[in-house]
């Protein structure tokens, strides 16, 4: 496999209590692998961070992993990194699983939103008794079930 | 008096950025707020933190400087933690589009529930006909 130069930088925000250990085991994990520079801030409570080497492509999942790992334990804040590989650049969001959640769900969001608010799509409601077998037309957007009172 | 205010947390700064650049940011909000600052040239990161005991519209100056500033200087969006009066919250600072994105998150939801609210409405509509 070729190997290319990686760069992971950035830094984020951690919480009150983290040890020294948290921080010291990610760099033995990952010292084999790459040079590891972490600079724990204990006033303003952020870790700064980077990690460079010229490496193969596992190698880079296994420093994300370590990383998106560390930082969902000790983040207090979703955090975008830069991340560089081969010359090419990306952002790397870790961190408090919401945050990146949001992030990522933006995307999901905006379509479903898209759909919803197309012309007459209002309109377009087909009612299905329960457990019944419905007869698929199309994608449907939405469902949402209801309690109806029984009719004699 | 106790700090009613604190903000804090990192922001990515672009490769040009300078510790000079830090110091007369900080100076220009200092006093009556508290600032701690650290620069890192390896990561090219601010480290920050804010806090004292701050009105309202001191509070609100802090901010708007500090969203100024990182719109000036930030390579990437942040988060930073905030705590008004004991009352945890997040504040999205950094490149615009990225600050744009999370603002746009909370748009897009209360667009989207208002959506579904109608829905609702117009199905519950099928259940009193008569009415």
């Amino acid at each position: 496999m070729e190997k290319s130069l990686y760069i992971l930088s950035g830094s984020m925000s951690v919480q009150d209590d983290i040890e020294a250990e948290d921080i010291e085991s990610v760099s033995r994990h990952l010292a084999g692998i790459a040079e590891v520079y972490l600079s724990h801030d204990k006033v303003s409570h952020t870790v700064s961070l980077r990690i460079a080497g010229t490496i193969v492509r596992d190698d880079v999942r296994v420093i994300e992993k370590r990383i998106e790992r560390f930082a969902e334990e000790h983040g207090t804040t979703g955090t975008i990194l830069l991340s560089e590989w081969n010359g090419v650049t990306d952002w790397l969001m870790v961190g408090l699983n919401w945050h990146v959640q949001c992030l990522i769900r933006l995307g999901a969001v905006q379509e479903q939103l898209a759909k919803l608010t197309e012309p007459d799509v209002d309109f377009l409601v087909r009612l299905e008794s329960p457990g019944g077998n419905a007869i698929s037309r199309g994608q449907s957007i939405m469902r949402v079930a209801l309690d109806t009172p029984q009719r004699s | 008096m106790a700090t009613n205010y604190e903000i804090r947390g990192a922001l990515p700064v672009r490769a040009d950025f300078k510790h000079i650049h830090a110091q007369q940011f900080a100076e220009s909000i200092a006093r009556p707020a508290h600032v701690y600052f650290a620069t890192d040239a390896l990561t090219h990161s601010l480290v920050l933190r804010v806090r004292g005991a701050l009105q309202q519209d001191e509070q609100q100056s802090v901010e708007d400087a500090l969203k100024q500033f990182a719109g000036r200087w930030a390579s990437s969006g942040a988060i930073f933690s905030r705590l008004r009066y004991g009352d945890p919250s997040f504040v999205p600072l950094g490149l615009a589009s990225h600050v744009d994105l999370l603002a746009e998150l909370d748009d897009l939801h209360a667009q989207l529930n208002a959506v579904l609210e109608r829905q609702a409405f117009m199905l519950k509509q099928f259940l009193a006909p008569d009415q």
